[in-house]
């Protein structure tokens, strides 16, 4: 059965929020997608945060297969997009940490959705230099979900990149 | 379609309800359906030869106070699509 659009922005409280374009300061809610299809007005997309630390985080906009990037020792990415699905799909959450500072790393992967049905999952662990964690989003009127990969290298700097597709 | 003839010979023309209800069932087989103006009722009228629907030109039109507005869905296979929805403002 066919599922009415929520969005086109939203979060788990508010599911009808109005598009955000103005990153200067990150925003609390997200896209709502359609599955891993485009809106015919609204392509894909993912929030992306991200901070080294050192300064204040960044956020914008991320498609699917687009890297983000960001370099220092004390760092992370993380992405939040809501959904809804008439059927349960996958999504790739990709990472890979390079650059001096990997011999001395202590990364760290999270991810975990929640469903308006009332499904939900998390996971943790510590990843390995490169990877991808496949992860089946379940069929939902409203979901939303959070990624995030990140590490401490005390000195010698790491480059981590990670996209969604 | 053509008319089912009635019975006239034989033991099933002494049952007079077969032919009553062959009677009754043959304008059923000719149904007309004739367009009339806009802002004429929907009727129907019975003879003994065939039916006539008589539907107004709109074909009904969209309920007083209602409007129709499309609206994005996901697909049953999760592709985006949109539906033509009747709504109304409370």
């Amino acid at each position: 059965m066919a599922i009415l659009r929520a969005g086109s922005w939203g979060n788990w409280i508010n599911l009808h929020a109005n598009p955000v374009t103005d990153f200067t300061t990150t925003p609390s809610v997200y896209p709502v997608n359609c599955a891993k299809n485009n809106w015919p007005n609204q392509n894909w997309g993912a929030l992306y945060i991200k901070n080294n630390y050192y300064s204040e985080e960044v956020s914008g906009l991320a498609s699917l297969g687009e890297d983000v990037s960001i370099e220092s020792d004390i760092y992370y990415i993380a992405f939040i997009f809501c959904y809804q699905a008439a059927q349960g799909f996958e999504i790739n959450f990709n990472w890979a940490f390079t650059g001096a500072g990997v011999s001395s790393n202590y990364p760290s992967l999270y991810w975990e959705y929640q469903t308006k049905n009332g499904a939900s999952d998390s996971y943790f662990n510590t990843p390995a230099d490169s990877g991808t964690e496949t992860i089946m989003l379940p069929a939902s009127t409203f979901g939303q979900v959070e990624m995030y990969v990140g590490g401490e290298s005390f000195g010698e700097d790491v480059l981590l990149t990670a996209s969604l597709s | 379609m053509a008319n089912i003839a009635k019975v006239t010979q034989g033991a099933l023309a002494k049952n007079k309800k077969l032919n009553e209800i062959i009677e009754r069932l043959n304008p059923l087989l000719n149904i007309e359906v004739n367009e009339v103006e806009e802002d004429e009722p929907l009727e129907i009228e019975y003879s003994d030869n065939n039916v006539v629907l008589r539907v107004p030109a709109n074909g009904g039109g969209v309920p007083e106070g209602f409007a129709e507005e499309t609206l994005d869905v996901v697909n049953s296979d999760n592709t985006a699509g949109q539906r033509v929805f009747l709504t109304k403002a409370v």
